[in-house]
């Protein structure tokens, strides 16, 4: 079916990220009340949920705006105190934000996808009345409009538990005497909302409102009460006036002033939080990765309540920040990284000015002044570069908040007990590498869980403990990032793997047996040695180790194994902060300058054309126990192809280039040197782009080419170039 | 050392306000509403594979941009560039791309009746790039239309440059 929304064009990007952000939140918020209940998160998942049922409901996307209106009435509930376990809705509750995310992706496609929410939203509603019912002795809900006796508001009105519950949880603490005012509006009036907002604008007016529930965004969207509660500054024999000027509004039927309690768990909160280490542990960690986070999803550990409240605290600290930051579009943020590099290309420009001045001027004022100026200008330039490239930074968190998720539903599928760890999921690093990093780890965790964490039976009786662990970890090192995936599983035993190759027909017996042990777990990685025995629900889709490696190393990354039989299993991943900023040589070649990333780099040699071999009408280099195509870099790019050409003192310029096992050496006409290069798009201005990577401001201003050097190699090896292929080395 | 065209674009109806180039002997007008900028000849980074009338990449204050030498695009021969020689940055919603032409020499307004359509000798094969001719005091502009310059083809290999 097709269908349309009340969207401007452009708008359905904005409310597609809008709500992707909003459903994240209640998903880690779910998984987080899953451990425990925490009000602090209630609170995040509800408001979530509210006003992603608003945007919904605004752009007229019924289907979406009902769903999660059930499930913003179910959170209500557990706000109000009504409900207090979340785990028997947590499986509905998550399927809610599977569907939700199909609503959401409706928008852009323009037609239905799913037929889910009609029947999830009756489960829904189903579980909250049955669920409440049971429990409806106590505090009926706040949003029961209309069910509410109209008698004299009082705050021992069973009425205003949950708001005054709300309140003391989610206002600031504070040290000054503080009340609280209840206030109770006509329930047939017709303007509920006005008279509410009526009361709170009067509280803020008089300067005492230090916060209400419902807040004013909460009545301003028409939530639908007749009870506000607010926490207000003062004590209640100072609040006589404004107590009488909320009595003078319409249709107000009641007002109570009390003196809010002292040990309110609001206070509390604040007390608890303390920017104290929790203990020398953490000093002993590794520096760059402070944060350890635990996830056990079937076996929830009992939680001690100072822990809780802390993180409610910290949760809250969040919700703040959340409203410090401003949402940037991304190509904003690259032209911005442009123009901060031509600056950086004008400060080198301009310092050589500054010295070509004195030089000329000689002892001047005016030529010292422009070069202490040019310094000014070089040190600033530097810092705002500095800056521009720590804006497009982010932390790895936001690849790794999908994997508690990925584990809960894989855990649940297997019955494997495993608790996921995650450690320096602040670990900054780029945004072109976080977007392309995320799905090799899902592989790698799901490889994990699915092979590597042994059934619990099979732990007890090896005496394993339970749960089983995976390990999610980030850190720098050496100017790069590192992301390692652990488990305390079965382990990989070299010799079986060894064996599989021969069976599999990868190797003979004879190469396979002399491997050393560490060489045979890379075995897994080998084209056409995971994909047969890796289809599977979990960590299927037919896709192989081999490809998480290939991506990995088309980043200029590179992989790590290591496993030891019975006691588990790690991958490690390295991979550059950034492919923006990239380390290259500069080479000349033919008409241009070209610049080869340093990852794909081997080395570079300076040789006689004499020491070249030929082989079938092509150059060689014997180069130690290899032979090496060589071929003139601006050939191999599709320039026509000329002989090879020596320097002015007769020797040929080599770049050894590698990419996955295979090596090419490239000619060139001279060495320029090794800069930090800037990397831009070079669109499709050559119709094939074969073996660019795309191009690069020098630093005298002039555009360099970027090698794409793993798919320079690869054009060679698919046989597309001469009959002379570059050498396979074994992996 | 950039020859700015003033802002304002031509909108008004009635009137139109546009870049005279020069090149050879002729004279070709371009809608100041889409040149973005106007620059010197300066030193151009030829990009392997490209169309032959692709003459490579430029940089324009950290932006890469594809430059066309508008003589090799119209068949005609092509030449040295001199003093006189710029490269107009031009725009449309689809590309982004830098014209080079012999000489930029006044920026005129042009009365909407003194453009006439397309005669049909001039068109054939070319008149997609043509969006009419001026004739201005015996002068005769022919005024370009940006994405017709390219194919439907070049326009895409064209189009993410910008």
């Amino acid at each position: 079916m097709r269908l349309t929304f009340d969207l401007q064009p452009g708008d359905d990007r904005l409310f597609t990220d809008e709500s992707l952000e909003q459903i994240g939140q209640i998903e880690r918020g779910l998984l987080r009340l899953e451990r425990g209940l925490d009000p602090a998160v209630v609170n995040e998942v509800f408001r979530a949920a509210h006003t992603l049922k608003g945007s919904a409901a605004m752009i007229g996307h019924r289907r979406m705006a009902e769903l999660t209106h059930a499930m913003e009435d179910l959170f209500g509930a557990f706000r109000s105190g009504t409900l207090r376990d979340l785990k028997p809705f947590a499986d509905v509750l998550l399927t809610t934000i599977d569907v939700l995310r199909t609503l959401v992706a409706e928008v852009r496609h323009g037609s239905t996808l799913t037929d889910a929410p009609e029947p999830l939203t009756g489960r829904l509603r189903e579980l909250l009345s049955t669920a409440t019912g049971a429990s409806r002795d106590g505090a009926p809900e706040s949003s029961n409009r209309g069910e509410v006796p109209v008698d004299e508001a009082g705050v021992s009105d069973s009425t205003f538990a949950p708001l005054i519950r709300r309140l003391l949880w989610e206002a600031p603490g504070g040290y000054e005497p503080r009340s609280l005012v209840v206030c109770k509006i006509d329930p047939l009036s017709e303007w509920q909302a006005v008279r509410l907002l009526q009361l709170v604008i009067e509280c803020e007016e008089m300067g005492v409102l230090i916060a209400s529930a419902p807040d004013r965004q909460e009545i301003e969207s028409e939530l639908g009460s007749t009870l506000l509660a607010m926490l207000v500054r003062g004590r209640p024999l100072e609040l006589l006036e404004v107590r009488a000027r909320l009595a003078a509004i319409e249709e107000v039927v009641g007002v109570e002033v009390v003196a809010a309690p002292t040990d309110a768990p609001g206070e509390a909160v604040t007390d608890a939080h303390s920017d104290s280490p929790p203990s020398a542990a953490r000093a002993e960690e590794a520096q760059s990765s402070p944060s350890v986070e635990v996830f056990r999803p079937r076996d929830p550990i009992p939680v001690a309540e100072s822990e809780r409240i802390a993180r409610a605290s910290a949760s809250g600290d969040q919700l703040k920040l959340a409203q410090q930051t401003i949402r940037i579009d991304v190509t904003r943020l690259d032209e911005l990284m442009d123009l901060v590099g031509e600056l950086v290309v004008h400060k080198t420009r301009l310092a050589q000015s500054a010295q070509e001045l004195a030089a000329r001027l000689g002892d001047d004022p005016l030529a010292r002044r422009a070069d202490e100026d040019a310094q000014q200008f070089a040190r600033i330039a530097g810092q705002l570069q500095d800056q521009a490239t720590g804006l497009r930074m982010l932390p790895i968190d936001t690849v790794f908040n999908r994997f508690p998720r990925v584990v809960r539903d894989i855990d649940s599928q297997l019955h494997k007990e495993v608790q996921l760890i995650i450690e320096g999921k602040e670990t900054e690093l780029d945004r072109s590498v976080l977007e392309v990093v995320g799905d090799p780890l899902s592989h790698l965790v799901r490889n994990a869980l699915d092979h590597g964490i042994e059934p619990p039976e099979e732990r007890r009786a090896r005496g394993k403990p339970l749960p089983a662990t995976v390990r999610l970890t980030a850190r720098h090192a050496d100017g790069r990032i590192l992301i390692t995936v652990e488990d305390d599983g079965r382990g990989m035993d070299p010799a079986a793997l060894r064996q599989a190759a021969v069976d599999k027909g990868l190797m003979s017996r004879e190469a396979a047996e002399s491997l050393t042990d560490a060489e045979s777990l890379r075995i897994i990685f080998a084209p056409g040695f995971s994909t047969s025995k890796f289809i599977s629900e979990v960590s299927g889709r037919g896709v192989g180790l081999d490809v998480v490696r290939n991506n990995i190393e088309k980043l200029g990354g590179w992989v790590d194994v290591s496993s030891v039989a019975g006691e588990g299993t790690r991958v490690s991943l390295s991979l550059p902060l950034t492919l923006a900023i990239i380390g290259a040589l500069l080479v000349r070649s033919g008409p241009r300058v070209c610049a080869l990333p340093l990852t794909g780099v081997v080395e570079t040699l300076r040789i006689e054309p004499g020491s070249l071999g030929r082989v079938r009408g092509h150059n060689v280099l014997s180069l130690r126990d290899r032979v090496i195509p060589v071929e003139r870099l601006d050939g191999a790019l599709g320039d026509p192809s000329r002989p090879l050409e020596t320097d002015d003192r007769g020797f040929v310029n080599l770049v050894v280039v590698r990419s996955r096992n295979a090596e090419m050496a490239l000619a060139v006409d001279a060495f320029v040197g090794q800069h930090e290069i800037v990397l831009k798009s070079l669109s499709r201005v050559t119709g094939e782009r074969m073996g660019l990577a795309g191009a690069t401001v020098l630093a005298d201003g002039t555009v360099g080419l970027v090698v794409d050097i793993a798919a320079l190699i690869e054009r060679w090896t698919s046989g597309s170039g001469p009959a002379a292929r570059p050498t396979t080395r074994v992996a | 050392m950039a020859d700015e065209p003033s802002p304002s674009g031509s909108g008004q109806s009635g009137e139109l306000q546009i870049v005279v180039c020069e090149l050879a002997d002729e004279h070709y007008g371009l809608d100041i509403a889409g040149v973005f900028e106007i620059i010197r000849h300066q030193p151009i980074t030829p990009v392997p594979r490209a169309p032959s009338f692709v003459k490579g990449v430029i940089n324009l204050r950290g932006r890469i941009i594809p430059v066309v030498d508008l003589r090799a695009r119209f068949g005609m021969p092509e030449v040295e560039p001199t003093k006189e020689t710029r490269i107009v940055v031009a725009e449309s919603p689809s590309t982004r791309v830098g014209l080079i032409v012999d000489g930029v020499s006044e920026v005129l307004h042009v009365p909407a009746d003194a453009i006439e359509q397309t005669p049909a000798v001039a068109a054939g094969a070319d008149a997609e790039y043509l969006r009419g001719i001026a004739k201005l005091g015996g002068r005769l502009v022919l005024l370009l239309e940006l994405d017709g310059l390219f194919g439907a083809e070049e326009r895409t290999a064209l189009a993410g440059a910008a």
